[in-house]
């Protein structure tokens, strides 16, 4: 379990990171949304032992010093461009990363490699950006860490790339207790992956954890009225949000599902069903009144 | 705990891009190959180790591309993130680059050493006795200069955040003292200091600050003897100097490598204090600079000193905060603001203001200085002009003549009757003159010559001074002159207590144009030697005037194989006598001789506005104009007294003599005798 409390970073006179505290259980895979700038990749850096923290503590797995060697090897971390030696290809990153994280199985490598037809003898200078992004992940698979770091892996890739990897980290998860914090400033990349997810504005966190679980008295409801007064059910019920699309009214009401349903029952509606809401939607609501404009990760 | 096993599979990490290895390899392959080639033609004067030059900027070049080649990583910040992500220490990852880098020139310096040890054992036999101390000692020596230039690229690239200012730190660290010390402190010098010639301080500072400098007085690159070179131990003091540019970096980046953020890497400085000492160092020295920059083109300072204190201190403190805002905005800060440090803009103006007004203030005692009685060992004296030809004299007066004041300083040191008499010349040459205010050398109209004196204190300290000389105050010389002091540093062989030392020694006459040897017994050298000495001993620096010399006896030793000249004038009577009577015609000269032609250069020089010079060549080959010329003509040889009898040195003539014993043409340079 990695926890993260109070964990401030400044550059300068620059807050990048402002007292954050989150936590991450194992075996989940825990998103970091924000827009550029936001302190993801700041975060990240001193998650991975990179940048040291001016203030606040890391604990992975209760052990206080997170840049220790042995905790280190249970990390891999991941950015958006990874760095390889010049004409490096997989098989030589593999034998690389082979010293420094001793359970890496190269036999992994080479099959996903084949899984996935990428040439593992290649030069990786001549991969294109989802070969490339493709190759480390599955070395960081391969590697065998407790914790996988990904900052922006899907930024800029097509979406079948973007399902094989998601699929390459899911499957791995289900063999393994494999703990990934994803960074992301796109909520679409990390919403069918993500079981947790937290925002970052300017450094802080805004909100973080299941989400779904913290919208379970906010309802979608869709129904359709013959003649609509809207008025009367915004008095009547917490209406959060109403769309109106031809005879179709989407109205997304915050309390319990009988009242909410008996109310709308009083407006004479000719259908009403409940629906389930999207994770962007649930975002958005839970988001109401922050301040925060969603539109920006969507 | 980290295991040797670790940190050695991280030297082998290092190496992933062979830049090291290549760069060292094919160097000492290159330079090997090239001093066996060498040494193949020539061992007496060909040095692979100690005394090569070359080698010495090898090293220095590979210290530094190494450096950058190992540490670059520090500038990179993708780089960095990935090498700190892995379960690696970063002390770890750094000293196994400092090892991979040193053990590659290591190795190879060494093996090179070995193999031109070996070959040179191989066919110098002179050498082989010294073959392993040599080797071992350059091995030892040239790592010391490796490691200084690594440790300083290193400690640059340590403390900056991107390339271009790693390279100009690397810069500033070895070029800033010889800038600092010869573009500026010598500016303020020669402009404040009216007696300066040299100051031993400044010019030793000027090899231990300055690593170049350092390095190839470290590694013997300034002896030229074989013998010297091989039994060569560095001097303590500099091996003091280059352990501190060891040192002294290397604890500097060891501290900067811990304390160093990862995010500095991409901007200009990564440690904030560096930041700060170069910010100081450049404004400070630019400020002082632009002092002395204003000094030495407009000469204030001959004007008022009080203008020019007040006028160097406004422009060096203007020049320090303008420097300092100019470092501000590239330095790129994020708040944009020129004016944060303003303690340390204020210490920067400060400290300029202070550094010109003090070599202002100082002048004065500088200038006024003359040692106590008690306090002065010996003193050394070189008056330029005096005993001395016409082209050294020109070459003295030039500010590249310093090679020959600094050979007389030493030929004319003083310690008894002859000091006593130069150090009262010396006070009455200060009481005459206005020390100070005078312009040294020959810029100034009442300036004859100058002479430039060495006072050796107790202790060992030497202090130089430069003075003006008038012609009365040249004249005045001859009380130095007279003393019997300074004639046996001038005739050396009046100086000679033991005549029978010179019994196995050639004698040779020569009247300038032709040689012949005397055919001496060891009872007649002695006599000619005593004679010589009795006139040398009644010679008055007076009888000099309009005297030029009728011949010199020329000794060589047997042993030595060195040369020493007796000069003999028309009027030493018993000298002359002497030659006389053994067949020695002492007043011979052109006209004794069959001239076959007279080359003569006429060298005209512009003497009004819209007028050139030139140089008209004229060839006499008849014997009317070869008779009016060669009573005038007198060779350049005998042209030794360029102040007391001068020749016309408007005209340099060649005279082709058909020397009648050897049936040859010899040459004869010449000048004029004034008409």
């Amino acid at each position: 379990m990695i926890k993260i409390n109070e964990l401030t970073k400044n550059f300068e006179d620059i807050c990048a990171v402002n007292h954050v505290s989150i936590t991450v259980p194992d075996g989940v895979m825990f998103g970091l949304l924000g827009t550029n700038g936001a302190g993801k990749s700041t975060l990240l850096r001193m998650l991975a032992g990179i940048l040291e923290p001016d203030g606040g503590d890391i604990y992975i797995d209760n052990e206080e010093d997170h840049t220790h060697l042995t905790c280190k090897e249970n990390f891999f971390y991941l950015p958006d461009s990874p760095y390889y030696f010049s004409n490096a290809s997989i098989e030589e990153m593999a034998r690389f990363y082979r010293n420094q994280y001793p359970q890496l199985d190269i036999e992994a490598v080479h099959y996903m490699s084949g899984a996935l037809n990428l040439d593992i003898l290649c030069p990786l200078r001549t991969f294109s950006k989802g070969m490339k992004r493709q190759a480390f992940l599955l070395l960081a698979l391969s590697s065998n860490t407790k914790y996988l770091i990904c900052d922006e892996v899907f930024d800029g890739l097509d979406p079948i790339i973007t399902e094989v990897m998601k699929n390459l980290i899911r499957q791995e998860m289900k063999e393994r207790e494999l703990t990934v914090i994803v960074a992301s400033h796109r909520l679409r990349d990390l919403q069918d992956i993500c079981h947790n997810i937290a925002i970052l504005h300017r450094g802080g966190i805004l909100t973080a954890g299941e989400l779904k679980g913290r919208a379970t008295d906010i309802h979608k409801i869709q129904c359709v009225f013959e003649h609509v007064n809207l008025d009367y059910l915004k008095n009547l019920l917490d209406v959060m949000h109403c769309q109106r699309d031809g005879y179709f009214t989407t109205l997304i009401i915050r309390g319990g599902i009988e009242v909410i349903m008996k109310g709308i029952a009083l407006a004479d509606p000719v259908f009403s069903r409940e629906v389930p809401l999207t994770l962007e939607e649930t975002f958005m609501t839970v988001m109401e009144g922050t301040g925060y404009d969603v539109s920006k990760i969507l | 705990m980290m295991s040797v096993k670790y940190f050695n599979n991280w030297i082998k990490e290092a190496g992933r891009g062979h830049i090291t290895a290549i760069v060292s390899w094919i160097s000492f392959a290159v330079y090997g190959s090239l001093t066996i080639s060498r040494l193949s033609l020539d061992t007496e004067y060909t040095y692979f180790g100690i005394g090569s030059m070359e080698l010495s900027r090898i090293c220095a070049c590979l210290g530094i591309v190494i450096a950058f080649s190992e540490f670059f990583y520090l500038l990179q910040q993708k780089k960095q993130d990935f090498y700190y992500s892995l379960p690696v220490k970063k002390s770890t990852i750094f000293w196994s680059r400092y090892f991979h880098g040193m053990l590659h020139f290591v190795i190879s310096l060494s093996i090179v050493m070995i193999i031109c040890s070996i070959y040179q054992s191989t066919i110098d036999e002179e050498f082989r006795l010294h073959a392993v101390g040599y080797s071992i000692k350059s091995i030892l020596i040239f790592t010391a200069i490796f490691l200084m230039f690594y440790h300083i690229a290193a400690v640059s690239i340590v403390v900056c955040g991107k390339l271009y200012s790693a390279v100009l730190v690397t810069g500033i660290l070895i070029f800033y003292f010889q800038l600092f010390i010869n573009g500026i402190c010598q500016a303020f010098i020669k402009s404040y200091f009216a007696t300066y010639y040299k100051i031993p301080v400044i010019e030793k500072l000027n090899i231990v600050l300055v690593p170049l400098s350092l390095s190839g007085k470290f590694s013997g690159t300034d002896l030229f003897e074989k013998e010297k070179i091989l039994t060569y131990l560095p001097n303590t003091f500099y091996g003091a100097a280059v352990f501190l540019w060891l040192a002294v970096p290397f604890l500097i980046f060891a501290w900067a490598n811990r304390t160093r953020k990862t995010e500095a890497t991409g901007k200009v400085f990564a440690v904030p204090g560096a930041e700060r000492s170069i910010e100081f160092l450049i404004s400070f020295s630019a400020a002082l600079w632009a002092g002395g920059f204003l000094l030495e083109v407009t000469h204030i300072n001959e004007k008022s000193r009080l203008l020019c204190g007040i006028i160097v201190a406004a422009v060096g403190a203007i020049t320090a905060v303008g420097v300092h805002c100019l470092f501000e905005w590239i330095v790129e800060n994020t708040k944009r603001k020129i004016f944060r440090r303003k303690p340390q803009l204020i210490t920067e103006i400060v400290s300029a203001v202070i550094g010109g007004v003090l070599f202002l203030g100082y002048a004065p005692v500088y200038d006024n200085f003359f040692p106590a009685k008690e306090t002065l060992k010996t003193i050394g004296v070189s008056v330029n002009g005096l005993d001395m030809g016409h082209s050294e004299f020109i070459q003295n007066t030039n500010e590249d003549g310093k090679f020959i004041t600094d050979r007389r300083l030493k030929q004319y040191t003083f310690s008894s009757e002859g000091m006593e008499a130069a150090k009262d010349w010396i006070q009455d040459l200060k009481k005459s003159e206005d020390v100070g205010n005078y312009i040294v050398k020959t810029g100034s109209q009442d300036s004859y010559t100058f002479a430039t004196v060495c006072y050796h204190m107790e202790g060992g300290k030497e202090r130089y001074r430069t003075y003006s000389v008038s012609r009365r105050a040249f004249d005045a010389f001859s009380n130095v002159y007279n003393t019997a002091e300074y004639k046996s540093r001038a005739y050396p062989v009046s100086a000679i207590e033991d005549v029978n030392d010179l019994n196995n020694n050639g004698f040779t006459w020569s009247d300038g144009i032709s040689q012949k040897a005397l055919k001496l017994s060891d009872s007649e050298k002695a006599t000619l030697i005593t004679k010589y000495k009795e006139d040398i001993e009644e010679l008055r620096m007076e009888d000099l005037k309009g005297q030029l010399p009728s011949g010199e006896i020329e000794i060589e030793s047997q042993i030595s194989g060195r040369t020493t000249r007796m000069i003999i004038y028309p009027f030493f009577g018993q000298t002359c006598t002497f030659l006389g009577q053994h067949g020695v015609k002492i007043d011979t000269g052109l006209s004794n001789y069959a001239v076959e032609s007279i080359m003569v250069h006429n060298v005209l020089h512009s003497t009004a506005p819209g007028t050139s010079g030139g140089t008209i060549v004229q060839i006499y080959d008849e014997k009317e104009d070869i008779e009016k010329w060669d009573n005038r003509l007198v060779p350049q040889k005998f042209d030794v007294q360029t102040l007391i009898s001068p020749l016309d040195y408007s005209i340099d003539a060649e005279a082709e003599v058909n020397e009648e014993t050897t049936n040859s043409i010899i040459k004869i340079d010449c000048h004029a005798k004034l008409n």
